[in-house]
């Protein structure tokens, strides 16, 4: 007879199979958290907040700016609480440096605080941020914050960094720049509209 | 007179103390003290890895990678007091006021965002301690004679504390960048707080009111310190993200909010010091050399 499987050995086999699909891409230990305790989501691991955040952003969706170089982005993704309820009404403040690496302290380029509505969904159009030195992984600062919630500061990463040296599971700790593999997101590259991540948001209730 | 000293390691933070000499907290994990005037090698200590502390006038406090908080005596290299950080947390930061009575250090719980400041008085007794804002403590300030604290958090506010009773006097909530640097003036009258907005705000520490903005600095505000009399500041900091950029250390009057003077830099500006007579600067740039201006 043969040896009774554990849940995560099913689980893995199934997801290697392709019987199991999130429906919306999340990271695997996401996804055993949401299938062993349905709607006990883990919480977005935190990362530092960085010096260059800036207090009042604009509440806009497009951060293009005409001429300026750069990859096309867009980034979207929801923001839920580990029950797995929305939030709306939550604000999810958003900024990264240039293409050249260099953050705007004194406007706002590239940086956006948006209001999620009922759907608790946000998406923006950007540009793939640069590298600099003290911090050579290309990401994206977040702040989160929703009443009846605790105030999340995170960042997200691209699987597709130099950085990673294409392979980000073996070297996501490299320099111990990256707090979590789960920050590091897989990118869907577009014929027309270039790059596009996913980056959901799992709040934690206060 | 010295123009530069040469140090055989990168000079991170410096400090004039009382007798001439000059320290320099070094990115090899020791301290070197040398003399100002001739550029002589006096002394040289180790001190614990992690970060350093502020370079009070002939103290420094050093927080080691276990959380553990010394305060050393530059004169000499002699540990003045040990003790440990706050239980359960990791101490990050620490500074302790010229009179050497008090001393603030900031702390995080693992897995959180904010951070905590916590201020103990000589003997190493807990006074007081307070929340200090989401995303980490970016500068800590004592006043001279120990009576007033301020934090600066990234989330942009900067509070300050009665650090005798306790009581917080000001959260300032209308920067909208953050502040990386603090120092009181040696009165106690101003505290002066610069950052990524390239400005020094000087406020008034009766009312807390932004007496004076300081225009003129190129770069982001990483450093500053006040002279002995008040009376001028000196500024320094960096541009952009490039550690190699060129920038200058600005000397200023205070009253007038006027550049008197500017000194060019090769590269990022970690800290400024006025000697004892305000007659002399001293500027630590990461580089093995420290620039020496007259003033």
């Amino acid at each position: 007879m043969s040896r009774r499987l554990s849940r995560r050995e099913i689980i893995e086999s199934c997801i290697s199979r392709g019987l199991l699909v999130a429906a919306t891409p999340m990271a695997s230990s996401q996804l055993y958290a949401l299938w062993a305790e349905p709607g006990a989501l883990k919480p977005t691991p935190t990362e530092v907040l960085g010096p260059f955040y800036k207090k009042g952003a604009p509440n806009q969706a497009d951060l293009r700016i005409q001429g300026d170089p750069g990859m096309p982005l867009v980034v979207s993704g929801r923001v839920v609480n580990t029950r797995g309820e929305k939030v709306p009404g939550a604000r999810v403040a958003l900024w990264h440096a240039d293409d050249a690496g260099r953050y705007d302290v004194q406007g706002y380029r590239y940086r956006a605080e948006l209001v999620v509505e009922a759907a608790s969904e946000y998406k923006i159009r950007t540009i793939m941020p640069g590298h600099y030195d003290d911090r050579p992984a290309q990401h994206i600062h977040y702040m989160i914050s929703a009443p009846g919630h605790k105030t999340l500061i995170t960042q997200a990463y691209f699987a597709t960094d130099p950085f990673f040296e294409g392979n980000p599971d073996a070297h996501f700790k490299k320099r111990n720049i990256v707090s979590h593999r789960d920050l590091v997101r897989n990118v869907v590259l577009h014929e027309k509209n270039g790059a596009a991540i996913q980056f959901d948001i799992c709040l934690e209730k206060a | 007179m010295a123009k530069q000293i040469q140090a055989s390691a990168g000079v991170t933070a410096v400090a004039f103390l009382p007798d001439g000499m000059l320290a320099g907290s070094c990115d090899d994990a020791k301290v070197r003290v040398w003399n100002a005037a001739s550029g002589e090698l006096k002394r040289e200590f180790a001190r614990d890895r992690g970060p350093a502390g502020l370079v009070a006038p002939g103290v420094l406090a050093t927080v080691s990678p276990q959380s553990e908080i010394k305060l050393w005596e530059l004169a000499s290299g002699n540990v003045l007091r040990t003790q440990a950080g706050p239980a359960k947390t990791k101490t990050r930061s620490a500074v302790v006021s010229a009179d050497r009575r008090v001393l603030a250090v900031s702390t995080r719980l693992d897995d959180t965002s904010e951070d905590t400041v916590h201020l103990f008085g000589a003997e190493g007794k807990q006074l007081h301690s307070a929340p200090a804002g989401i995303g980490g403590v970016a500068a800590m300030a004592l006043s001279a004679d120990g009576a007033l604290f301020a934090a600066a958090s990234y989330d942009t506010d900067v509070r300050a504390w009665n650090a005798r009773n306790g009581e917080l006097l000001v959260r300032v909530v209308d920067l909208p960048v953050a502040t990386f640097t603090m120092a009181f003036s040696p009165d106690g009258r101003w505290l002066a707080a610069g950052g990524a907005d390239r400005q020094v705000h000087l406020f008034e520490t009766k009312t807390w009111k932004v007496a004076q903005r300081l225009k003129g600095q190129n770069e982001m505000v990483a450093t500053l310190a006040f002279s002995p009399d008040g009376r001028r500041l000196l500024t320094g900091g960096f541009n952009d993200l490039t550690v190699k950029h060129p920038v200058e250390v600005l000397l200023w009057d205070v009253a007038g909010g006027k550049v008197l003077e500017r000194f060019a830099m090769p590269r990022r500006v970690s800290s400024v010091a006025f000697s004892p007579d305000g007659r002399q600067g001293a500027v630590a740039t990461s580089e093995k050399t420290v620039p020496l201006l007259n003033l």
